[in-house]
């Protein structure tokens, strides 16, 4: 599907340059949920391949402090949450056409790899998000410039 | 009494020491710049100069140099166990480190 997709931003490199602006803006746009689900891994304790992050529970006086000071205050696994300072460095790069890549700015994430590749969605997620929220959005917009 | 041995410290840029008189290293310190923040690394007092306030002295040094920067740490007691040792935690908020969301990582607001 995703080959399919890239074709499809092939033709559209040929079109105005106000209508490729809105192509971009509806991929960036969606593209965006890709965030929520990357960090919606790491708050139930997943690395981007799905495993657990290891470790992946919290030494007796990170838990105490989290369950005291912490936004998210669950110790259950780590979940990498205190501040969210971290999961809000989160940004997507566009990297051209449709690719794009999750990069974290935060320094802390020098260290945080350390708990798993921490970047990053599952085929299986990507395959879902592109069928079932960047296709119809894609196929409404060809509905309206190209058909 | 045995007499102490008299120590000298040698403190560059991004490497701190305290040196025993035949160069031996007594303790050390690190500084790595990732991703744009200073990190301490490699924070360690040889076993036989713990509890002398060498750690403390040099940390205090980096401190004075890098005090104006964002500084970050991971505290990780010899035995592995990240934040197991309370007291090395109260050790690093003594010079104003505090928690981060990551489990283990402390950092320290420019002065």
């Amino acid at each position: 599907m995703i080959a399919a997709l890239e074709a499809l931003a092939t033709r559209i490199d040929g079109l105005s340059e106000a209508v490729r602006r809105e192509f971009q803006r509806l991929v960036s746009d969606a593209a965006g949920l890709l965030l929520d689900i990357n960090k919606g891994y790491l708050a139930a304790g997943y690395a981007s391949d799905g495993k657990p992050l290891q470790p992946n529970t919290y030494s007796p006086a990170y838990a105490a402090y989290k369950a005291k000071y912490g936004k998210n205050k669950q110790v259950a696994h780590v979940d990498l949450k205190l501040t969210e300072a971290f999961q809000d460095s989160f940004l997507l790069e566009p990297k051209g056409g449709l690719e794009y890549e999750i990069v974290a700015t935060d320094a802390k994430y020098a260290f945080l790899s350390t708990y798993g590749d921490l970047l990053g969605i599952r085929e299986a997620d990507l395959d879902d998000f592109v069928g079932s929220i960047l296709r119809p959005e894609i196929d409404a917009f060809v509905a309206r410039y190209m058909d | 009494m045995e007499e102490e041995p008299r120590l000298s410290a040698l403190f560059k840029r991004d490497l701190y020491q305290i040196l025993e008189p035949d160069g031996e290293v007594a303790a050390e310190a690190n500084l790595e710049v990732r991703m744009g923040a200073r990190w301490l690394t490699n924070l360690w007092v040889k076993h036989t100069h713990q509890r002398k306030g060498i750690g403390r002295q040099m940390l205090t040094q980096v401190v004075a140099d890098f005090g104006n920067e964002l500084l970050f740490l991971h505290v990780l007691a010899y035995d592995g166990r990240p934040m197991a040792d309370d007291k090395l935690l109260l050790f690093y908020q003594s010079f104003g480190f505090i928690q981060t969301e990551a489990p283990g990582v402390l950092k320290r607001l420019p002065a």
